[in-house]
C-alpha cells in the first residue's frame, strides 16, 4: 500500500469512480468522476485535528460497524493516501431550505456534544441574530427536516434559541470560550482593508447582515437609521412577548464590535449626496414600515389605528392604555396576531381578529393562532369587513359579511365569494388595521434615477438598482414585509454583489453548493434503528402560565432546558453525515479543508485496463435460522477479523458482549456458499481463513474451538499442512450442514445435519463465527456493461477462456485480476494480478496492435443519412458527415448491429455481406439432414 | 466471381479422437473433393500441429491454392494459427475459413452418421462462403503505453505496482478514500500467518 502511494509512475485517484470508457484497445478514453474529499490531499499532513473537533460520530465501516468514527476521518491508520476526508453526502435539507444558508445541522451536532459556545459561533457565522430566529422564525428548515417523514421534525428553532440564550447568559466569558475546539476566538482574523466605503440605509436585519458581511470582507461600512433603536422591523414591529430586546441589542452590539459603524435618528434622503461624501457604494435596506388600510366607509375616523405605529409604541415601551376597550384587528397575518396579542396585554376587554379567509387558511402561524385564542383573542375567519360603523363620532363596530373561500386562480388572485344575507355587526371601540404593509420611498432621488418596481425598488439579478453602485435588499426590495430569514438572506446576497462591484474579479462569487441530500422515509427509519438518532418524540416548547401574561409583556415561550435541548439534538438523523459546522476549517492549521469542493471529472487515455473491483461479503442475515444480527456474539468472519486486529475496535482483544473473553467458539463453514438457496459455488477462501481464525482464537484466547465444515478444502500449496497443524492444536472438527443457531441458556446452541456416525450434532458455545462467502459486487452488472465485458452465471466477471485466456476478457486490452473474476484467496489474487499485469505489459510493449479488419463499410451511394446506425452502434463508431454515415475503423468492433439497422442496406460488414452469407447458407443446406435433426 | 479461378484446399482434422471418433473424417474429405472449386481435400490427425500446418503451406505452393478451409475446432482456438500458416505459405490470411466440426458437431452430436452429415454441411458452408472472401489487412493502431487499474484492493495494488515498476504510467482508481480493500482489514493471513497491511 505504501509503495503505491510513493510510486512515481502511479497516479492514485481515490474517492473516484469510472464515469465512462470509450475508444478502443490501445486508446481507451477514460472519464473518472472524482468525488470531493473536502480535504486537499496535497496540504493535509494527517494530523487529525479535524477529526478531534468534528462533532459527528458515525458507524465505522472499516471496523465493520463495531466502532464509530467521525465525519472527518481517515479510512484507516495506514490509509493511502494518508489524507483525511470528510464524509459529506451533500447539504442537508434544513440548510438548503434556509434563505440565510444557515447550517442548522452544524449547531445541532455541536449541541449534541454539549459544545454550546462552538454552536453559537457556528450559528453566527451566517446568522447575526440567533436570538431572533430562535424565536420568531417561519422555520423553513423544520418543514424540510427529514425527521418529519417519520414523526415530527427536529425542533431546530428551539435548539437555536437554547444556544442563543445560553450564549447571552455566558456573554462575559463567551469571547474566550471555544469548548473543545483548538483555535482562539472566532472571527479573529483581520481582513485586509480594501479602502472602499459603503453606506447602508436601514439598520434592520437586511442592512445589518450586509454591513457585517462587508466589514468581514475588509470594507468600511456605516449604517444609518431613522429610528432611535437599531434592528428595524424586528425591533419596532415584533412585540416583546415574542421577542425580548436585550439579547437583540447585544447581538447588534456584537456587529458593531466587529467594526460596523452605526448612526441612529438619521433620515437619509440624499443618496447622490452620500456618493459625494465619499461612499463608493450604497445599500438601501429601509424596510416596509407603512401600514395600509382597505378602502371601506368609516376607515378615516380617528378610531381607526394602523398596525405598525401601534406596534412601534408597544415595542418602544410606551404602549397606549386600552383598558376596557373592545378591539377589532383587521387582518389574519402575523402582524395582526402581534397587534391582537398586544391589545389583550394592555387591557382590551374584547379582541377580535377579522379576516377574509377561513381560520385554517390564514397567513398567521398556526401555533400562534392557538396561543392567541388561549389568551382571549376571538378569530372571526371567513368574514369580510364592509364598513366601520361610527355613531356619535365614536367607532361602535365593524359591519361584516360571511365569505366562502375558493383558493387562488391561475393568476394568483384570491377567489372569495361574499354570502348574501349574512350581514352582521361585530362590536368594537377601536379598529387596528393590519392588512398589509408597504414602503415609504419618499427618500429616493426625485430624478427617477433609482427606478421603483410595482412594489418596492427594482433591481437587476445582482441586487443593483437602476443607479450604478446603489443596491437594495430586504423588504424595500420586495415591497412588503417578509420573514426575518428572507431579509438576512438578501443581506448576504447584496453583500456579495456589492463586494464584486467594489472589487471586480476579486470579489467573492456566489457559492456553488453541493447537491441536497434527500433521505427516504425508510432511510430515516434505518438511521433511527441504527441508533444514529434517538427514537424519542419532539420536545415541545413550554409557555408561561396564561394568568401571567396580562398587563405585562413577559415573553410567553420558554427556552428549552439543557436536558430538553440535548434530547432534541439527539433526534437529528444527520442527513448529509457531515454537519457542516465548519469546526474542522478552524482547526486545520494547513488550510487544507474546503467545504465547497466540487465534484470534478478527469479525462485521460490508456492503452490497457485491469479490472480489480473485488467482491462483497455474503450477508449472513439472509439466513434467518442463523439469527445473525439478532443474538449477541454471532459475528461474521470479516467482523471477527476487525475484533482480533490489533488496530481494531478492541485493540485486538476478543471479548463477548458482556466484556468477558469467550471460553468456546464455533466456526461455521460455507455460510452463503455451496447452498442452492444462495450461491451454488464454493467461495474457496473460507475453509482456509476459518482454519486461520481457529489458530488465532486458540493462540490468543485459549478457547475451545469447534469447526463445523461441509468438506475441508485445503487444496493450495502448504494448505493441507496448515490444516494438519490446526488439527494438532486440538481444534475440534465436525462434519455437518448447520441447521440453526439459537440462544440456549447463556450460550449459543449450534445444531447441524449430516453429522458423521458417532459424532455430535450440536455444540453449545459462547461465540459463533460465520465463514461468510464471496459475492459479486452489487454494481458488478453496471461495471460489466460500462467496460463491455460479460459476466458468468453467478455474476462474477467472465474471463475469455477458463484455461487459455484466464485474465483476458472478450474486450481486447481489458484484463481481470482478483475476486471480481471469481472467489479467490490472497495468493491466487496476487498471482492473477501479476498475470494480468504481464498480459497488459505484453500488449503495451508491442507499440502497435493489429485489429481484425472485418468491420462495417458504408455504401455512400445508398446511405440516406438517417442516422439510425449511429444510434444503434454500441461503440459510438459511426458519425454523420455531410449527411452520410462514416465508420471509424478503429472504434468499429464488427458486431454488425448497424448493418441490421440500416433500412437502405447501405451498410455491410466485410466478409459478412449478403452474398457471402447466402453462399454460406446454401452450402450448409446442401446436405440432407435426418428428419428429426432439422 | 469466376469459379474457374478458385482453387480451394480443404483440411479435415481428426483432433485425435475428439472429432474422428464421432465424425467420419474420411467421408467428409471425400465429400468436399466433389464440391465446386475444391482442388484437394485431406484429413489429418492434428491440423494445428506443425506437420499439419506444413501441409497447408506446401499445398499453397504446390497446387496454387487461393482458398483454404480447415474443418476442426472453434476459431477462438486456432483461427490465428491457420491464418499464420496461410500467410507463411504466401496467401492472404483472410482467405482461410474454419468450419467448427468439434464444438458445433462431434462434441454435441452422438450419432456418427448424423455427425458426419452435419460436418459435411458445415464444410460445404465454409467452402461456399470462402469463395467470396477478399484479401484484407489487419488494422494497425498505436498503443498508448499507459494503463488504468480499477480497484485498489490487493489485486489492483499488485497489478498497478507490476505495471509501474516496468516504467508504465498507471492510473489507479479507487472508490473509497484509501486503497487497501478487504486485505487492509485483515489481521494475519494464511498460510504464513504474517501481517496483511
Amino acid at each position: 500500500m505504501v509503495s503505491v502511494g510513493r510510486h512515481p509512475n502511479i497516479e492514485l485517484l481515490a474517492c473516484s469512480e469510472i464515469e465512462s470508457i470509450s475508444g478502443y484497445v490501445g486508446n481507451y478514453q477514460v472519464r473518472v468522476r472524482r468525488k470531493p474529499r473536502y480535504v486537499d490531499e496535497s496540504k493535509c499532513t494527517g494530523c487529525g485535528n479535524c477529526a478531534t473537533v468534528c462533532p459527528v460520530e458515525v458507524s465505522n465501516e472499516f471496523d465493520r460497524g463495531l466502532s464509530t468514527r467521525k465525519a472527518a476521518y481517515r479510512f484507516s491508520a495506514q490509509a493511502v493516501p494518508g489524507a483525511f476526508a470528510i464524509d459529506k453526502k451533500g447539504i442537508a435539507p434544513c440548510r438548503a431550505a434556509c434563505p440565510t444558508d444557515q447550517r442548522a445541522m452544524g449547531y445541532v451536532a455541536l449541541v449534541r456534544q454539549k459544545r454550546y459556545a462552538d454552536a453559537y459561533w457556528a450559528i453566527r457565522r451566517e446568522h447575526p441574530f440567533p436570538s431572533v430566529c430562535g424565536r420568531v422564525c417561519n422555520r423553513n428548515c423544520e418543514a424540510a427536516c427529514s425527521r418529519g417523514k417519520v414523526d415530527e421534525p427536529v425542533n431546530i428553532m428551539g435548539i437555536k434559541r437554547f444556544v442563543a440564550d445560553w450564549a447571552y447568559q455566558h456573554r462575559d466569558e463567551l469571547p474566550n470560550l471555544r469548548d473543545k475546539s483548538i483555535v482562539g476566538t472566532p472571527f479573529q482574523h483581520k481582513p485586509q482593508p480594501t479602502g472602499k466605503r459603503v453606506a447602508v440605509i436601514g439598520a434592520g436585519p437586511a442592512g445589518l447582515t450586509a454591513a457585517l458581511d462587508l466589514v468581514r470582507l475588509g470594507h468600511a461600512v456605516k449604517v444609518f437609521d431613522a429610528q432611535p433603536v437599531a434592528g428595524g422591523m424586528i425591533r419596532v414591529g415584533i412585540p416583546p412577548h415574542r421577542l425580548p430586546y436585550e439579547m437583540l441589542d447585544w447581538e447588534v452590539q456584537q456587529i458593531l464590535d466587529e467594526g460596523v459603524e452605526l448612526q441612529l435618528n438619521t433620515w437619509i434622503d440624499d443618496i447622490p449626496g452620500l456618493k459625494k461624501r465619499g461612499y463608493d457604494s450604497v445599500l438601501i435596506a429601509t424596510g416596509a414600515h407603512v401600514a395600509k388600510k382597505v378602502d371601506i366607509p368609516g376607515k378615516d375616523h380617528p378610531g381607526n389605528w394602523l398596525s405598525l405605529p401601534f406596534l412601534k409604541q408597544v415595542c418602544l415601551g410606551t404602549p397606549p392604555d386600552l383598558s376596557g376597550k373592545r378591539v377589532a384587528v383587521i387582518g389574519g397575518g402575523n402582524v395582526a396576531l402581534d397587534c391582537a396579542r398586544s391589545a389583550v396585554r394592555i387591557g382590551a376587554s374584547e379582541c377580535r381578529m377579522i379576516f377574509r379567509k377561513p381560520k385554517g387558511e390564514m397567513t398567521g402561524f398556526e401555533w400562534e393562532v392557538e396561543i392567541a385564542e388561549e389568551e382571549g383573542v376571538t378569530m372571526c375567519g371567513a368574514t369580510m369587513f364592509k364598513e366601520i360603523i361610527v355613531e356619535n363620532d365614536k367607532v361602535v363596530g365593524v359591519k361584516c359579511v360571511r365569505t366562502e373561500y375558493h383558493g387562488y386562480d391561475a393568476k394568483g388572485r384570491i377567489l372569495i365569494d361574499e354570502l348574501p344575507g349574512t350581514e352582521h355587526i361585530l362590536p368594537a371601540d377601536l379598529v387596528i388595521w393590519a392588512t398589509g404593509q408597504g414602503c415609504d420611498l419618499s427618500f429616493l432621488p426625485g430624478d427617477g434615477s433609482v427606478k421603483q418596481a410595482k412594489a418596492g425598488i427594482d433591481s437587476n439579478n445582482d441586487m443593483m438598482t437602476s443607479a450604478p453602485g446603489i443596491f437594495v435588499a430586504g423588504d424595500v426590495h420586495r415591497g412588503s414585509t417578509f420573514y426575518v430569514v428572507d431579509a438576512i438572506g438578501e443581506g448576504h446576497h447584496a453583500a456579495r454583489c456589492m463586494d464584486r462591484y467594489l472589487r471586480g474579479a476579486q470579489g467573492i462569487p456566489e457559492p456553488r453548493l453541493p447537491p441536497v441530500v434527500e433521505l427516504t422515509e425508510s432511510e430515516v427509519r434505518a438511521s433511527i434503528a441504527h441508533g444514529e438518532a434517538s427514537i424519542a418524540g419532539r420536545v415541545p416548547i413550554h409557555t408561561i402560565p396564561l394568568e401571567e401574561r396580562y398587563h405585562n409583556f413577559r415573553e410567553v415561550d420558554l427556552t428549552l432546558t439543557e436536558e430538553e435541548a440535548l434530547l432534541e439534538a439527539d433526534r437529528c438523523v444527520r442527513c448529509g453525515v457531515c454537519a457542516e459546522c465548519l469546526e474542522c476549517v478552524a482547526a486545520c492549521d494547513r488550510g487544507a479543508i474546503d467545504h465547497n469542493m466540487q465534484e470534478s471529472v478527469e479525462e485521460f487515455t490508456v492503452g490497457t485496463i485491469i479490472l480489480a473491483t473485488g467482491f462483497k461479503d455474503f450477508d449472513a442475515a439472509r439466513i434467518p435460522a442463523l439469527n445473525y444480527g439478532k443474538c449477541d456474539n454471532i459475528l461474521s468472519a470479516p467482523e471477527f477479523e476487525r475484533l482480533i486486529n490489533a488496530s481494531g475496535p478492541t485493540s485486538g482483544k476478543i471479548l463477548l458482549k458482556n466484556g468477558k473473553p469467550p471460553k468456546s467458539v464455533a466456526i461455521l463453514h460455507c455460510v452463503g456458499s455451496r447452498d442452492e438457496k444462495f450461491n451454488e459455488y464454493c467461495s474457496r477462501a473460507c475453509c482456509m481463513y476459518s482454519l486461520k481464525l481457529s489458530q488465532l482464537v486458540h493462540e490468543y484466547v485459549g478457547a475451545e474451538v469447534h469447526e463445523i465444515y461441509r468438506d475441508m478444502r485445503s487444496f493450495g500449496k502448504g494448505y493441507e499442512e496448515f490444516y494438519n497443524r490446526t488439527a494438532q492444536m486440538g481444534v475440534h472438527f465436525y462434519h455437518g450442514r448447520v441447521r440453526s443457531i439459537e440462544q440456549y441458556k447463556k450460550t449459543l446452541r449450534v445444531a447441524w445435519d449430516e453429522s458423521f456416525h458417532g459424532q455430535p450434532d450440536h455444540v453449545d458455545v459462547d461465540m459463533v463465527i460465520l465463514a461468510t462467502g464471496f459475492e459479486p459486487q452489487a454494481d458488478a452488472g453496471a461495471v460489466a456493461v460500462q467496460f463491455g465485458i460479460s459476466r458468468s452465471r453467478n455474476g462474477f466477471f467472465h474471463e475469455r477462456h477458463p484455461k487459455l485466456a484466464p485474465v483476458e476478457t472478450t474486450s481486447e486490452g481489458i484484463y481481470l485480476a482478483g475476486a471480481c473474476q471469481a472467489p479467490k484467496d490472497i495468493p491466487d489474487s496476487v498471482a492473477q494480478a501479476g498475470g494480468a499485469a504481464a498480459a497488459a505489459l505484453s500488449l503495451m510493449d508491442q507499440g502497435t496492435i493489429a485489429l481484425d479488419p472485418s468491420i462495417a463499410v458504408v455504401d455512400i451511394q445508398r446511405c440516406a443519412g438517417c442516422g439510425q446506425c449511429k444510434e444503434a452502434c454500441p461503440y459510438q463508431a459511426i458519425e454523420l458527415e455531410k449527411r452520410t454515415a462514416k465508420v471509424n475503423a478503429y472504434l468499429c468492433k464488427g458486431c454488425g448491429t448497424c448493418a441490421g439497422t440500416c433500412q437502405s442496406k447501405a451498410i455491410t460488414l466485410i466478409h459478412f455481406d449478403d452474398r457471402t452469407l447466402v453462399a454460406e447458407m446454401i452450402g450448409a443446406l446442401s446436405v440432407e439432414y435426418p428428419a428429426e435433426a432439422t | 466471381m469466376n469459379l474457374a479461378k478458385i482453387k480451394t484446399g480443404v483440411y479435415v482434422c481428426h483432433c485425435g479422437t475428439n472429432i474422428a471418433a464421432t465424425v467420419d473424417v474420411g467421408a467428409v474429405a471425400e465429400f468436399a473433393r466433389g464440391l465446386d472449386g475444391v482442388v484437394l481435400a485431406r484429413d489429418y490427425t492434428y491440423m494445428c500441429s506443425d506437420p499439419g500446418q506444413d501441409l497447408i503451406k506446401q499445398d499453397i505452393k504446390e497446387h496454387g491454392l487461393n482458398r483454404v478451409v480447415v474443418a476442426s475446432c472453434s476459431p477462438l482456438m486456432h483461427e490465428l494459427t491457420f491464418r499464420r500458416a496461410c500467410s507463411d505459405g504466401g496467401l492472404n490470411p483472410f482467405f482461410v475459413q474454419m468450419a467448427n466440426i468439434r464444438e458445433h458437431c462431434s462434441w454435441v452430436v452422438d450419432d456418427r452418421q448424423d455427425a458426419t452429415t452435419k460436418a459435411k454441411g458445415l464444410v460445404a458452408a465454409a467452402i461456399q462462403r470462402v469463395h467470396y472472401h477478399q484479401p484484407l489487412d489487419m488494422r494497425q493502431v498505436q498503443m498508448t503505453p499507459t494503463a488504468l487499474v480499477v480497484g485498489g484492493g490487493i489485486a489492483g495494488i499488485e497489478a498497478a505496482l507490476k505495471l509501474a515498476d516496468s516504467g508504465k504510467h498507471v492510473y489507479l482508481v479507487e472508490r473509497e478514500s484509501s486503497i487497501g480493500g478487504h486485505m487492509a482489514q485483515l489481521y494475519k493471513t494464511f498460510p504464513t500467518l504474517d501481517c496483511s497491511a
